[in-house]
């Protein structure tokens, strides 16, 4: 557990919250996202590779 | 052995550590013993190495033996950030190349157990045109069972402004200057416009955050019963950086970054200038130099690449311009466009006002460059020559100057309507103002116009 008194910037609770659910929603989005790259390599459509994130 | 010479002011934050300088302003960073194992962990693990090898975080060596302080397991000499910069004086570009760049350190973090404890714009600066994280200390052990803590601070530093800057005023980042801790996101959300609110990423990182922020902001406990794997990390960070590089300015085109283009004056004077500056740079010896009103850059670009050049100009959008220029050209990696407004520079702020140094305090250089700009300082802003020679006399040893006389067409163009109430805007004035604090080491009438350049030196 977060012990707030401890911390070096205080997080905020809302913040903690809001991240449980934006990671649960990009787990469903992950989870459709990999059905329909399998249904097209299925069908010979090919996804673009993941470039590198940044490009810095 | 030595001692402390001077403790940066800016580092009272973080127990786990401080900056200090010696006596040639080297950068020191003092490593507390509550951070020995995680400082020997983030060591092994090969993280340091690692970021230093791809230039996202600023070297050190390790110099503990040559210094005497009680309570700290190590001391560091720390790479030199030739100048500080603030990300209210960033362009648009250089804040989102900031924001990817903490991104990438935290994906870097994630993928060796560690994660960053904050994320704010402070911990990145600019060197050789590339954004590199300053804060040796910011890692810490992943927790399991912890989202990232600094989440909301990169939201409040980096996301919101960028999105502010494309969807509101390209100058939004300015607010950071009010708000040290970055800007609050009910803000945020209350500004942006509604219609960002059915683009997801926007919605969660700031509307919802925003609301969540605020309803939940007395119930610690509520976070008591939390999970978060390291996939969710780095799901959430991947998605973040797709959010990132999504953001793009609308806006294109200012009065400012279209100015030499529809100048009034011709290319006989242009031509006649580059050649005039090429000769008196050639005159004097700098290592630092400060272009102000800098506009597309041409003329930072013309000075020595061995000299670290500030380029400084009030538009955002011509900043931004020449920011991206730049990037694309290695050979002016001693340039760095600021924005900055002469007339009103950044003031300090936070602790003692001086937790962030105000502008002036933070530039001093060999050489000023201040081609047609007077007019604009007098006109624009009425002030007299006086002040403005009083000012870079405090701030340089050299100055290249173009004195523009009332009647060039361009200080007509910005007089407009305004009452010329200029009575002491002559040649003989000028030189006056400035030889108080000057002495006049050549001068070159440019041609096609009344304009004359000048080089001086300090008294």
């Amino acid at each position: 557990m977060v012990d707030l008194m401890l911390l070096y910037i205080d997080p905020g609770t809302g913040s903690m919250i809001v991240q449980m659910l934006i990671a649960a929603f990009l787990g469903i989005a992950y989870f459709f996202r990999s059905i329909i790259t399998f249904l097209k390599s299925l069908v010979g459509i090919k996804s673009p590779e993941n470039e590198d994130e940044t490009n810095l | 052995m030595k001692q402390i010479f001077k403790r940066s002011i800016s580092s009272f934050r973080d127990r786990d550590g401080f900056v200090f300088f010696d006596e040639d302003g080297l950068v020191f960073r003092a490593v507390a013993q509550s951070y020995e194992e995680t400082f020997d962990a983030v060591t092994s693990s090969e993280l340091y190495a690692k970021l230093h090898k791809q230039k996202l975080l600023v070297n050190h060596t390790d110099q503990t033996t040559s210094y005497e302080l009680e309570g700290h397991y190590k001391i560091l000499g720390v790479q030199k950030i030739p100048f500080i910069s603030y990300p209210y004086e960033w362009s648009f570009t250089q804040l989102k190349e900031a924001a990817l760049l903490t991104l990438k350190v935290q994906k870097e973090s994630l993928n060796k157990g560690f994660s960053l404890k904050d994320a704010n714009a402070y911990n990145v600066q600019f060197l050789n045109q590339r954004a590199i994280f300053i804060d040796t200390l910011s890692f810490e052990k992943l927790n399991p069972n912890e989202p990232w803590i600094a989440y909301h601070q990169f939201c409040t530093f980096f996301l919101g402004p960028l999105l502010l800057m494309k969807y509101c005023r390209i100058d939004a980042n300015e607010l950071l200057k009010i708000y040290l801790e970055g800007i609050p996101l009910d803000l945020v959300s209350q500004m942006l416009p509604r219609r960002t609110k059915v683009i997801p990423s926007i919605y969660m990182h700031i509307h919802l955050h925003a609301r969540f922020s605020q309803s939940h902001e007395r119930n610690a406990n509520a976070t008591k019963k939390l999970t978060f794997s390291k996939e969710k990390h780095l799901r959430l960070i991947e998605n973040l950086t797709e959010t990132v590089k999504k953001i793009e300015l609308n806006q294109k085109e200012s009065t400012w970054n279209t100015y030499y283009e529809n100048g009034l004056l011709s290319d006989e004077y242009f031509n006649h200038k580059v050649e005039a500056i090429k000769l008196l740079i050639n005159e004097i010896e700098y290592s630092s130099a400060w272009d102000i009103g800098c506009n597309n850059g041409f003329f930072s670009k013309l000075l020595h690449q061995s000299a670290q050049v500030i380029s400084t100009d009030l538009d955002h959008l011509t900043i931004d311009r020449l920011s991206r220029e730049l990037k694309k050209q290695s050979k002016y990696a001693n340039i760095l466009p600021l924005v900055v407004n002469l007339s009103n520079p950044n003031s300090g702020t936070g602790w003692l006002n001086k937790e962030r140094a105000s502008f002036l305090d933070r530039i001093n250089v060999d050489l000023i460059l201040a081609l047609a700009l007077l007019h604009h300082l007098v006109v624009s802003n009425n002030l007299s020559f006086g002040m403005i020679a009083e000012l870079f006399a405090s701030k340089t040893r050299n100055l290249i100057i173009e004195y523009v006389p009332k009647d060039d067409p361009n200080v007509s163009r910005i007089m407009g309507l305004k009452k010329d109430v200029f009575d002491d805007y002559s040649h003989v004035e000028f030189i006056n103002a400035f030889q108080k604090h000057f002495d006049i080491k050549k001068e070159i009438a440019l041609e096609g116009t009344k304009r004359i350049l000048y080089l001086m030196s300090k008294k």
